[in-house]
């Protein structure tokens, strides 16, 4: 993987990390933030601007794809790059969460 | 009066913002409408407006640097509620009706306004960089050749000293406009980005 990109994305905001989540399964802007509300209990709602420029940053990027159009609205869907990305900010935010409970992980011999 | 049904007043205002000041005329668009006049269009620095109820809507600008195409891009913000209201070059113009209960922001983090303001500062760096080729290469053959010549010179020569010598003054103010303004924005981002 491009080292510049992966210092771009990880960390990950907050919005960015739900929007790639979300990719997993092909959606458009609306209705990934409908899903992120949902699934945070209304706590994260990312407005159009902010997902207008995320999509379209992350499009450029090779971390999404264009799909397909449906009622002039574009679909998108996380690319293999994508994946190995979301892969490595869910794995960085696993070892921030068990770390923030006590757990300490040792050095690999 | 009897009418029932009017026709609606036009207003048009004069009003100047600048590059970096898009946050205060959402605000002063916000107001206008409050005050009765909703928005029509704009030419940069005159603005159209029709009587209407004064009902508090949020007025917000966008600054679309490439992308999806604009039709996809206006039904995105239509999913979210948002009425398109006008475009001025690259600068979208939405409005809402007013909820307590809601984000007005069409920026819910700071990074993708940052993202915003950046490709603000790119967008018009691509106009400011041939301004400043230019002036250097004024600078150059004003001192080193003779193509310029002195006052005096008669026609052709005396018109195109004046039009060179008034072109120096010109792009050095226009220029140190925008880079200023450019400036501005590049304080706003630093400001963002403390509180990001």
């Amino acid at each position: 993987m491009n080292d510049k990109i992966r210092r771009v994305y990880i960390p990950m905001t907050e919005t960015g990390f739900y929007i790639l989540f979300c990719l997993q399964q092909e959606n458009h802007g609306y209705g990934i933030t409908q899903q992120v509300k949902a699934m945070t209990g209304g706590e994260i709602v990312i407005s159009p601007g902010t997902m207008y420029g995320s999509l379209s940053k992350m499009e450029k990027d090779g971390l999404i794809c264009f799909t397909r159009e449906e009622d002039k609205r574009k679909l998108y869907l996380i690319t293999d790059l994508g994946r190995e990305i979301l892969d490595l900010e869910i794995a960085r935010i696993e070892r921030l969460y068990r770390n923030s409970k006590g757990e300490v992980f040792h050095e690999h011999e | 009066m009897n009418t029932s049904k009017t026709i609606p007043a036009i207003l048009t205002e004069r009003q100047i913002f600048y590059i970096s000041e898009f946050d205060v005329e959402a605000a002063w668009l916000s107001f206008m409408h409050r005050e009765g006049w909703k928005m029509l269009s704009t030419t940069g620095f005159k603005y159209r407006f029709e009587s209407c109820p004064k009902e508090n809507w949020t007025y917000q600008l966008d600054f679309r640097a490439d992308g999806v195409s604009e039709e996809e891009y206006i039904q995105m913000y239509a999913d979210y509620g948002w009425e398109f209201v006008t475009r001025f070059r690259q600068w979208y113009y939405f409005r809402k009706p007013y909820s307590e209960s809601e984000d007005m922001s069409i920026f819910s983090d700071n990074a993708s306004k940052i993202e915003m303001c950046r490709s603000i500062i790119r967008q018009h760096a691509l106009l400011v960089t041939p301004m400043i080729l230019i002036l250097l290469a004024y600078l150059l053959l004003y001192f080193t050749t003779d193509l310029f010549p002195g006052p005096g010179g008669g026609f052709p020569g005396g018109f195109f000293m004046g039009l060179a010598a008034s072109a120096g003054p010109v792009l050095i103010i226009a220029g140190g406009f925008v880079l200023n303004q450019l400036y501005r924005l590049k304080k706003m981002i630093d400001r963002l980005g403390k509180t990001a």
